[in-house]
């Protein structure tokens, strides 16, 4: 344990903390330090989505925006474990459905619970079929943001009652799943990055 | 399947607790409300949008600064395109405009003369050697293919210009009355003197001709008119000519000489008109004597 190792007054200035083994204080320190990191991301990467990107012509595709937080839901899921996925999927889910132009279902929150289970499935995922690596993430991001795309799809139904398919292919659903794995990386790397700084300090392990 | 959920209990919380926001908001919509999370979560999301607005802005004004230099190049090209082809038919309508001008003020002498039968030609070179910047001889883009032939009459709007002296298939060359070598019967109307209008190496340098062999009596004066008198088989009667500038005595032939300064203007001929055809009148008698022109 690093954290055994460690000698020091810490933040809190109480040096019990060090020769003790993981405290619940220290672990709720660090949820709460990851809940809000997420959140303030998810905001920032729904700021980013929703007007510099969209603002951008990317790649002549029309109204197409990469879902960065989905990615970034999975991206937690992936590097973090299944319940921060989880946990940071149901606030991605609130974050994209405050997004969308116009609410999926008439204002009812489904996309917290799709993104939910999607964090938390890229969590179990990518430890037990996939390996921990960026191909991997990039297969993930391309499934989940299919799986994202056919939810919408069907909400989408609900609402208007029909939705030709194919249009609904080409101008909506393709464009943003290319845009999603290929900024995949883009968001899959600090990610890691994080997590990583995350595992060097000591006082949040 | 009861292994699963003892498994994956969290996600079953997590699940139910999605599901209670999705009811709550179910809830809310029905009481009215269903747009109260939306503008909660939109009032903490706008800050982070307004930012990336504005940079997006600014991104999206670059690049759409050079997506228009393309486009504004292209435009430019179709205009300037554009302006070419403008530019010849704003050409092509002010020489129809010159010419409809020209030809509108012949329509006078036309109406004046109405034996005259005309044809209208433009000057392809002019020269006039030794002449001080005045033309002595023309070349204009008549000829033979068009009815010229030798000896027709040449005028312009203005009055007098000479006589075609040489015909080509599709040129003639005209010999201005300033050359010294050319010779017309002349008479003034308001004394009615008759003379000959001859060019002269003395005054051709000031653009102007003399009328001479005037009779010692004459009664020709500074600033009389001067114009072709029929006399003659080229040209018909009643031809403005000019004016006379200075009258003088020739002490040796004892008669009187008029200097005269053409009406037309000889530094910058660009079309004229041959007489192909008309009825030869002389002074006092207006009963045809016969066609001439040539």
């Amino acid at each position: 344990m690093k954290i055994q190792r460690f000698r020091g007054v810490d933040s809190y200035g109480d040096r019990t903390l060090h020769t003790g083994g993981y405290s619940e204080k220290r672990q709720t320190y660090r949820a709460v330090k990851l809940l809000v990191l997420a959140l303030i991301t998810l905001c920032l990467l729904g700021g980013i989505q929703t007007t510099l990107l969209a603002k951008i012509p990317l790649f002549v595709l029309p109204s197409a925006s990469p879902a960065l937080c989905l990615l970034f839901v999975l991206a937690t899921g992936c590097v973090f474990g299944e319940k921060e996925g989880g946990i940071c999927g149901c606030f991605g889910g609130i974050v994209a459905e405050c997004l969308s132009m116009d609410a999926l279902l008439g204002g009812i929150m489904l996309l917290p619970l799709v993104y939910a289970v999607l964090g938390y499935a890229s969590g179990v995922l990518f430890q037990k079929i996939l390996a921990g690596n960026l191909p991997s993430f990039l297969v993930f991001a391309a499934v989940g943001s299919f799986f994202d795309g056919g939810f919408r799809y069907i909400l989408m139904i609900l609402r208007i009652g029909a939705l030709p398919p194919f249009s609904f292919l080409t101008h909506g659903l393709l464009p943003v799943w290319i845009l999603t794995v290929l900024f995949s990386p883009l968001i899959y790397l600090p990610v890691r990055a994080v997590k990583r700084k995350f595992d060097k300090d000591p006082l949040v392990t | 399947m009861r292994r699963f959920f003892v498994r994956h209990k969290f996600l079953m919380k997590l699940c139910a607790v999605a599901l209670l926001l999705a009811i709550f908001c179910g809830v809310f919509l029905i009481m009215g409300w269903g747009s109260l999370l939306h503008r909660v979560g939109n009032t903490v999301i706008y800050p982070f949008q307004w930012v990336f607005s504005k940079v997006g802005d600014g991104i999206g004004g670059f690049v759409m600064h050079f997506e228009d230099v393309d486009r504004l190049q292209e435009k430019i090209d179709a205009l300037e395109l554009e302006n070419e082809s403008l530019r010849a038919e704003l050409s092509d309508a002010e020489i129809l405009y010159d010419e409809q001008a020209w030809l509108y003020r012949y329509l006078s002498m036309k109406e004046e003369h109405i034996d005259y039968q005309m044809c209208a030609a433009r000057v392809i070179s002019a020269s006039g050697e030794g002449s001080g910047g005045f033309e002595t001889l023309l070349t204009l883009n008549k000829g033979s293919a068009h009815g010229i032939q030798k000896g027709m009459p040449v005028v312009s709007t203005s009055g007098l210009v000479g006589m075609v002296v040489e015909v080509g298939i599709n040129q003639c060359y005209v010999q201005t009355i300033l050359k010294p070598t050319s010779s017309v019967g002349a008479l003034s109307p308001e004394s009615s003197d008759k003379g000959l209008l001859e060019g002269d190496f003395a005054y051709l340098y000031q653009g102007q001709a003399v009328l001479k062999y005037l009779p010692e009596d004459a009664e020709i004066k500074e600033g009389d008119t001067v114009m072709t008198s029929g006399n003659g088989s080229v040209y018909p009667y009643g031809i403005p000519i000019g004016k006379v500038a200075e009258v003088s005595v020739n002490p040796h032939s004892r008669t009187k000489e008029a200097i005269v300064t053409p009406f037309h203007d000889f530094s910058d001929t660009k079309e004229v008109m041959i007489l192909t055809s008309y009825i030869r009148y002389t002074e006092g008698d207006h009963t045809p004597e016969s066609e001439g022109g040539a």
